[in-house]
């Protein structure tokens, strides 16, 4: 099955300079690298061809998506606007909107991203307090933002603003898309655990934004949000952001053939059928126009769990039968990517509670 | 999931399988020819697909059914594909791959004798027939009711009939084994296990949920309380990630997506079955109440033809074969 898709990407990344590692996803950034995908139009790929897109299926941008995180390839410059904006603005953008970002982010050019959290509305999304107020010709937006990823590098910011009555709760919500210079607009960061600077906290302080800058209808940002979530929850980074290690855990129960190690890994490739089957199953729902939200959540949840037993295993395996230079610093690579699994893009929790309701519904 | 015209029929022909007089329920599953589905019909077999099969087999699952219903139509399949006849599984029978040291053939003047000893073969049953297959023969053997020895007979712990196959007779229905129809029998093998057991699960599953939303403590219904909720979830998750393994075996037919099924299979069999239990509290655990029937089914189908611990083992076996990630990719991916 696209055979000569997967052949063409490879030979770009197999070209490209970069060190495999865990959660390139996230944490490679280069844009120089994303503008080579971008020339190929692997970027927006799925977007109509009316819309400048390049009109092919979901199906196929799983093959981008899943060949390129394979690599570990550096992708986090348009990671996120290919992901959920671009699709979002295609879903509820105006004209203008559209013409304004599609192309833009097709050449990878816009870095993009997501102003959700914040200090008191993290699993509460619908808590958001950043405010929206209505102007003359837009809207002027103050509040913070916290765990902001790459907004410190990104070109434009979008922002979940409360433009209903404090209480308002679901439905006082709207989409908003910020140039990152706005006055007002400030930027401040966050060192991770290892001391890496990826996310940030985001000021917003009576920042202008003009009208053709709001993501669809005022107040319909839940709704729209939570579509966004289902591109956001399931893609293949919710499962392949520990391949390289999973790899070199393979790598070294071939070195020095153990039943044990073989029998992990063996666990983990059958587990690994069944996620891969789900995103197929995922893609191919999104290509029929649906919004498979519960989906999302299950892959999410069963991705990161798998994520989580590839850095136990590749412990083993290393244990057992040894590591080559570079695969304990891969292990640590994996290690620090695990806590942030269950966490971003919503709490696991959060997924089982979303997965139990829609069970007892249905 | 397979075939869902199919499934609906299933789940109204075996409901109450376990209250049903087995004879009964046995005539009835034949009168609809379902235990010859998947074999052609140009072999006397029912006709239908893979699909059909494997859709029998998650409703006999999900129904607790005590027949052996999906294991004689793969017995059927292994006589269908080597040019043999039905006839010795009139009365439902199953197929076992027998290794060297438990099977002795000689020739002789009125045939080719077969002596075995095979333990433990489930659902070996007096009335039965058994498809022997021997891969170092090369030979497949169809053996009928009459052909088996005084056999000792017991149960599995979802009491299914577990027979000690003593045998020396002079084998008539034998045949070459083809050697393309091992995999291939080990591939259908599994892929029907995993449907049976995600068929078991389904059942955990809905009989859970509506379990925690009937029962009441604390003044509320047991799905109000979080835990209760994730645990429901854990247990719908290990449905979808089989149903999802089961599925990409099936489109695939390789032996590697079937063993990978059927590792999933093994382990969400355990979870699902545990969870369950929890959630049910006492009540779940009296021979009155239904659960224990999926249940027990689960704890014995985890290890039945195979163990888990063999597919895991043949998965990795597989993926560690070639070099870099390449076998591990293309068993995901199918995409080399
Ligand atoms: C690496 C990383 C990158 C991120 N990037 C972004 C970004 O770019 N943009 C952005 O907007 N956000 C981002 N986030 C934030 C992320 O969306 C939030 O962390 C997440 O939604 C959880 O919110 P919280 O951290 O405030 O945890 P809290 O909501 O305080 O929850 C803490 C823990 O409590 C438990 N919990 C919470 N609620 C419930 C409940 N209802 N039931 C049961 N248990 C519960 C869960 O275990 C949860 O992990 C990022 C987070 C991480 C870790």
């Amino acid at each position: 099955m696209q055979q000569g898709l997967r052949a063409e990407i490879r030979a770009v990344v197999a070209a490209a300079d970069f060190e495999a590692r865990c959660d390139s996803w996230m944490r490679g950034f280069d844009p120089a690298f994303s503008r080579k995908i971008a020339e190929h139009g692997w970027i927006g790929m799925t977007w109509p061809v009316r819309n400048g897109g390049g009109g092919r299926s979901n199906e196929e941008r799983l093959v981008v998506t899943e060949e390129l995180l394979r690599a570990g390839a550096p992708v986090a410059a348009h990671w996120t606007a290919d992901r959920q904006i671009g699709p979002s603005v295609l879903r509820h953008g105006t004209d203008d909107l559209r013409e304004e970002f599609l192309p833009a982010i097709m050449r990878a050019e816009v870095v993009v991203c997501l102003g959700l959290s914040e200090t008191e509305a993290g699993s509460d999304l619908a808590a958001v307090r950043t405010r929206a107020v209505q102007v003359e010709g837009g809207w002027e937006i103050t509040g913070a933002k916290i765990w902001t990823t790459a907004a410190h590098v990104a070109t434009h910011a979008y922002v979940l603003a409360r433009t209903g009555p404090p209480e308002s709760r679901h439905d006082g919500l709207t989409e908003f898309l910020v140039d990152i210079g706005t006055p007002g607009l400030s930027v401040r960061p966050i060192r991770d655990l290892v001391g890496d600077h990826h996310f940030n906290e985001m000021i917003l302080e009576s920042a202008f934004v003009p009208d053709r800058r709001v993501l669809g209808a005022v107040g319909n940002g839940w709704t729209q949000v939570t579509e966004q979530l289902a591109f956001e929850r399931g893609g293949v980074e919710r499962y392949l952001s520990t391949y390289p290690l999973l790899v070199a855990a393979a790598e070294a129960g071939r070195r020095s053939p153990d039943r044990a190690v073989t029998e992990r890994i063996g666990a983990l490739a059958a587990r690994l059928v069944s996620l891969r089957r789900m995103s197929l199953e995922l893609a191919r729902a999104i290509d029929r126009g649906e919004a498979p939200t519960r989906l999302a959540a299950e892959l999410k949840l069963l991705g990161t769990l798998f994520e989580k037993d590839v850095v136990e295993v590749a412990r083993y395996a290393f244990d057992v039968c040894g590591a080559e230079p570079g695969d304990l610093a891969l292990l640590d690579d994996g290690l620090i990517t695990i806590p942030s699994g269950s966490i971003r893009g919503g709490a696991s929790e959060i997924m089982r509670t979303v997965i139990a309701r829609q069970e007892a519904s249905a | 999931m397979f075939n869902d015209d199919l499934r609906a029929i299933a789940d109204d022909v075996l409901a109450g399988s376990t209250e049903a007089d087995t004879d009964t329920l046995w005539m009835s599953v034949v009168a609809l020819d379902w235990p010859l589905v998947g074999v052609p019909e140009s072999s006397g077999g029912a006709g239908g697909d893979l699909a059909d099969a494997l859709e029998l087999a998650a409703a006999a699952g999900r129904n607790a059914s005590p027949i052996p219903l999906w294991e004689t139509g793969l017995a059927a399949w292994v006589l269908a594909s080597s040019g043999l006849g039905l006839e010795v599984l009139q009365r439902g029978g199953v197929a076992v791959v027998a290794p060297d040291q438990q099977v002795r053939l000689e020739s002789s003047a009125t045939g080719l004798r077969v002596v075995a000893r095979v333990p433990a073969v489930t659902w070996l049953r007096p009335a039965g027939g058994v498809v022997l297959v021997l891969p170092s023969a090369g030979r497949v053997v169809a053996l009928g009711p009459g052909d088996l020895g005084p056999a000792s007979f017991s149960t599995n712990v979802a009491d299914e009939p577990v027979g000690d196959l003593v045998l020396d007779c002079t084998a008539e229905q034998v045949a070459d084994l083809d050697p393309a129809l091992l995999p291939a029998f080990e591939a259908r093998r599994a892929l029907l296990r995993s449907a049976a057991i995600l068929g078991a699960v389904e059942r955990c599953c809905s009989m859970t949920l509506d379990h925690v939303r009937d029962r009441h403590q604390f003044g509320k219904p047991l799905i109000a309380l979080q835990a209760v909720a994730h645990g429901l979830a854990d247990m719908t998750l290990e449905r979808r990630r089989l149903t999802s393994a089961v599925q990409e075996g099936l489109d695939r037919g390789s032996l590697g997506t079937a063993l990978a099924a059927r590792a999933v299979a093994g382990s969400s069999a355990g979870t699902v079955a545990r969870i369950a239990h929890q959630l049910h509290g006492a009540m779940g655990i009296t021979r009155e109440h239904q659960l224990h029937f999926v249940t027990r089914r689960l704890w014995a189908w985890t290890d039945q033809d195979v163990t888990t611990r063999y597919a895991e083992e043949a998965v990795g076996r597989l993926v560690l074969a070639g070099s870099g990630d390449d076998e591990l990719w293309a068993l995901s991916t199918d995409g080399r």
